[in-house]
């Protein structure tokens, strides 16, 4: 069987593509969305989801969200007794996914399809299918994410002959994509955006902002604080894009937190953040070579889209509100859905063949010489374009810089700028030359090779001897080679993981536990009720359990809405 | 073009609809996943035919909206034309009047003032809002400064090609004369009076830990105003005044003196750097020394007749021979320390000329070549015709003297050049070791045959060293 995932910052979504087309599983909790934030609580079982979320609030230090950022980086987080990997902490998320469509389809799943920003760099993408190694499955193909909600967008449109920009901000990267769908043809066009862009920083800016106008510093805080002070704002938020202007009033710690913001006040906040938006949208549609007359949608997905301002923002460039016909959350999850049925060949499917394309510019590093002499340095050569479509070989010609050189350096790098000191070095190659022969006659072709899995491949032949020299990519500092991914995988199978039938009883406490930390006044109250239902647990009864989880659900909301 | 046609089986004059379906159809068997290089060639011809396509039929793409005319501009594709617009803010806004030149002036305007305010001023125009405003604009802008550059701070450049987008490698602009156009322009924003202190700060010109205003007045004055041999003579003559206006140049520009605003004399900038470049000989560093040399040799010859005068007066000769003894030792101490002199830079650029790698671009390349084995060979004839020693040895020994080092420095060029202090003494080692040993074989009569020796030595470095680099002399040779 195999799998679309949406692996997203905030959430993450699992589903397949059934006869009926895209369908999404629902987790233990009956949501689509699982949020991407992994605990450990005391006895050292890992907690992955809504219970986690709430163990933000308290537990924060056994607690850990947004790890997506961290991808393709060596940076280890500490929970309980382990530390883990950015890469063993999706691997989590991934687990519970599968567990969950395992449970609905009554099988193994083996593979997936998983969805990844398109502008995640080759580091990230190769940390994504470690991910998917550790989580015990095949990942078969990453797809960008624009890319796939175009996909879910365009099959339930059915529209042809069209092109229409995808617009994706989720909760922490920023993707631009330009497509066309023709003839059962999805063609990307161009992709750009940012890997440090999304609804979190939103949130910071109100945090920020908040605490300056409060006089308080982020230090004065507690880890446990802060969270609530963050799902305050998260909530501050998402009211700002109904209403003109929200307050917030609330005790947390020993600090009273009074506070209120308007629409205005907020996009004053925001417009550094909108104006980051502004390069990648311009930069997606002059590669495309599109006019934004040319395009016939504007399609928003990723949560953060939501967000008036970013609405606002696209009919400030392209003169037109965007249309929305697909649920943002679930877009991209859908295309997974759709992208995994293509790969295995659904034959409802067939008929739909998707091209995408390479979203940065790979190249070598060269040296100029200009007519008075002088040298300059470590100048980028682009031999692969950037929105080149995939597969793509391509050759270029380069000679030595002086007479009589022995070899030739290859640097090559990743990237947009034109000196290669701001761009990523992917590897090394040296050619010997022959230094009896003129520059002219030392000409090295360099072929590079990208497949349609992201994977480059280079083969330099000095034209004098026509022997060729391949380049291995060597391991990036921030990646996790063979041997390590299987110790890691036996490390991670050996964690203790809450079975799935308990996940609501576990995710209730954890909510109380949450509600505890929040409510000042109904403390002793939750704790009694956090204690019978504790109880009521351990008596393993349970026609009991479920009577008594369902009081206690409908307590616990009644207590949320007062709050 | 017409190879794309073939691929995707239409005929040259299809238009664009059908090239799509062709290649469609051809993409359900040429798969990018299962064969990825026949997708390359199907894409390649797709790609290669609507290009084709649209620049033929211009009609098939819709005209960009009429700049400075104040019609709205309607959206060109049918498809949104035939649907309801979605809401109000669909509506296309009338496009205002802009004068993309009058922008782009205005832009040159604010960049060449405070680089910290010029971000914000740019991302709170309203036109740049407007995708192709911004392109154009951004155009206009960069052709603008390519033709003239303005006093801008390397900040504010560099926040002009971040706003426009143009800080990429694929925006066309050649990276290397951004480069020059970045330097261009910190360096007359740098010597705009009021950001002389910038200036030297980055040079560190400064004297007692302080900005020294003074020296950087008089450097640029000297390198502004037209060459004069008064202003020669005195910074020559002045200690160490010479050395210090190299480095300021040197500091100033870093070797690229065409960097250099147009308020500069070329002449007085050129004898300048040219005077102080220790890699070669050249005129201004021959007129220089010359100098210099004179100099020397007068204060010598000064000192010498001082000397004279004392110690004839003492004594009892007439006072009038003693006069003309003394102006005579003058004369040749001052030409003895002029001649030596002009051996020294005879050799510097003689060796020099010769050291050039054989790509070096010149008029008479074969002139360069044949020297050493012309000079060897006349001496070595004059010497078997029964000349004097003392005429045919040096002329053979200078040549593979020439031929050995020119070997050496063409060997390696990579190499970083000796310094001209040690080159400089390198032939005074060798003139001494012709002496002595030209003195030994007169002395002691000995049969080894030193000048045809020398003669072979001399001829097979230079083959050698022809071999080496026998790829320029003739492409035929260029086989490995």
């Amino acid at each position: 069987m195999i799998v679309g995932i949406d692996l997203g910052t905030t959430h993450s979504l699992i589903g397949y593509y059934s006869d009926a087309g895209p369908q999404l599983f629902r987790n233990a909790l009956g949501d689509y969305l699982t949020p991407s934030v992994v605990s450990v609580d005391e006895d050292g079982h890992m907690l992955v989801g809504e219970a986690a979320r709430d163990r933000l609030i308290s537990h924060p230090a056994a607690s850990v969200a947004a790890f997506k950022r961290w991808m393709g980086t060596a940076r280890e987080t500490q929970l309980g007794q382990r530390s883990f990997r950015p890469e063993e902490l999706s691997a989590l998320v991934l687990r519970s996914l599968l567990a969950d469509a395992e449970a609905a389809l009554g099988e193994k799943v083996r593979e997936a399809v998983v969805s990844v920003p398109a502008y995640f760099s080759d580091a990230q993408r190769k940390a994504t299918r470690a991910a998917g190694e550790l989580a015990g499955i095949k990942v078969e193909r990453l797809i960008n994410e624009p890319t796939a909600a175009a996909l879910a967008y365009g099959l339930q449109e059915r529209r042809e002959g069209s092109r229409f920009l995808v617009f994706d901000l989720g909760g922490g990267t920023f993707d631009v994509s330009v497509l066309e769908m023709f003839e059962g043809v999805v063609e990307v066009h161009a992709s750009a955006g940012d890997n440090y862009l999304g609804g979190e920083d939103f949130l910071d800016l109100l945090q920020n902002s908040c605490l300056a106008e409060l006089k308080l510093h982020s230090a004065d805080f507690s880890p446990a604080e802060r969270s609530l002070l963050r799902r305050r704002l998260e909530s501050v938020k998402r009211s700002l894009s109904q209403q003109a202007e929200v307050s917030v009033e609330a005790q947390i710690g020993k600090h009273e937190i009074k506070w209120r913001i308007d629409q205005e006040r907020f996009l004053q906040l925001a417009d550094p953040l909108l104006q980051r938006m502004r390069a990648p949208l311009e930069r997606a549609l002059r590669d495309a070579r599109l006019r934004p007359e040319q395009l016939d949608e504007i399609v928003l997905v990723g949560g953060a889209s939501r967000m008036p301002l970013v609405s606002r923002l696209t009919a400030r460039m392209f003169g037109r509100l965007p249309l929305r016909h697909v649920n943002p959350d679930e877009a991209i999850a859908l295309g997974a859905c759709v992208a995994s049925g293509l790969k295995s060949r659904n034959a409802k499917l067939e008929e739909i063949i998707l091209t995408d394309v390479c979203p940065y510019t790979l190249g070598v590093e060269i040296g100029q010489r200009d007519a008075q002499g002088h040298v300059q340095n470590g100048l980028f050569s682009p031999v692969i374009q950037r929105n080149s479509v995939v597969p793509v070989s391509r050759e270029s010609s380069y000679f030595p810089m002086v007479e009589q050189q022995g070899r030739l350096s290859l640097k090559v790098y990743q990237g947009e700028n034109p000196l290669v000191e701001n761009n990523i070095k992917l590897g090394e190659l040296e050619i010997p030359l022959n230094p009896g022969l003129s520059i002219a006659q030392n000409e090295v072709v360099v072929r590079f090779t990208y497949d349609i899995n992201g994977v480059l491949q280079i083969e330099a032949t000095p034209k004098s001897s026509g022997l060729r020299h391949e380049l291995v990519l060597e391991q990036n500092p921030g990646m996790l080679s063979e041997a390590e991914i299987r110790a890691r995988l036996a490390a991670l199978s050996e964690l203790k993981i809450h079975p799935r039938d308990k996940q609501e009883n576990i995710a209730l406490l954890a909510r109380a536990e949450r509600l505890f930390e929040e409510h000042l006044t109904a403390r002793q109250l939750l704790q009694q009720w956090i204690g019978q239902f504790r109880q009521s647990l351990e008596s393993q009864d349970e026609r009991m359990i479920h009577e008594h989880r369902q009081q206690f659900s409908t307590a616990l909301d009644s207590l949320e809405t007062q709050l | 073009m017409n190879w794309a046609f073939e691929l995707l089986g239409l005929r040259p004059d299809a238009d664009a609809a059908s090239i799509k379906r062709a290649y469609a159809q051809l993409l359900r068997s040429t798969r990018p996943d299962e064969d990825p290089e026949g997708f390359q060639r199907l894409h390649a011809a797709y790609k290669t035919a609507l290009a084709q396509v649209n620049t033929a039929a211009p009609a098939v793409v819709a005209p960009p909206p009429p700049l400075g005319s104040n019609a709205p501009s309607t959206p060109a594709t049918p498809s949104t034309a035939t649907r309801p617009e979605p809401q109000a803010v669909a509506q296309p806004r009338p496009v205002p009047t802009i004068n993309i030149g009058a922008l782009a002036g205005e832009v040159i305007r604010v960049a060449t003032g405070d680089s910290r305010k010029l971000t914000a001023w740019l991302q709170a125009r309203q036109e740049f809002w407007s995708i192709q405003v911004k392109q154009q604009t951004a155009q206009a802008v960069m052709q603008r400064l390519f033709q003239q550059p303005q006093a801008m701070s390397a900040e504010s450049l560099n926040a002009l090609l971040k706003f426009f987008d143009l800080d990429h490698v694929l925006s066309g602009i050649n990276p290397y004369a951004l480069q020059q156009l970045r330097r261009r322009q910190s360096l007359q924003w740098e010597l705009t009076p009021e950001h002389h202190y910038e200036l030297m700060q980055r040079i560190q010109l400064r004297r007692n830990g302080r900005p020294d205003q003074r020296a950087l007045q008089h450097y640029l004055a000297l390198l502004q105003q037209p060459l004069t041999w008064l202003a020669v003579v005195k910074t020559v003559l002045r200690g160490g005044a010479l050395d210090r206006l190299g480095h300021f140049l040197q500091a100033l520009c870093q070797g690229h003196l065409d960097d250099l605003p147009a308020s500069f004399d070329r002449r007085s900038v050129q004898f300048w750097y040219k005077a102080n470049h220790a890699g070669a000989m050249s005129g201004p560093r021959f007129a220089v020394n010359t100098l210099r040399v004179i100099v020397i040799g007068f204060v010598c010859a000064l000192l010498a007749s001082i000397v004279f005068a004392i110690s004839f007066s003492a004594g009892s000769m007439p006072g009038k021979d003693a006069l003309r003894l003394a102006s005579t030792f003058s004369f040749a101490i001052v030409g003895g320390v002029v001649g030596v002199w002009l051996m020294i830079a005879g050799w510097i650029y003689l060796d020099d000329w010769q050291g050039l790698p054989e790509s070096t671009a010149s008029r008479r390349p074969w002139l360069r070549r044949l020297l050493i084995p012309a000079l060897c060979t006349i001496g070595f004839g004059l010497h078997e015709l029964g000349a004097s020693d003392y005429i045919a040895g040096p002329m053979v020994f200078v040549s593979l003297f020439l031929a050995l080092r020119r070997f050496r420095r063409r060997y390696a060029p990579q190499a970083p050049r000796r310094a001209l202090r040690l080159r400089a003494m390198l032939p005074w080692i060798y003139l001494c070791g012709i002496g002595i040993s030209a003195l030994i074989h007169l002395q002691t009569d000995s049969d080894f045959p030193v000048v045809p020796a020398a003669f072979a030595v001399t001829l097979c470095t230079w083959l050698a060293d022809m071999w080496r680099h026998r790829a320029h002399v003739h492409p035929r040779f260029a086989r490995s």
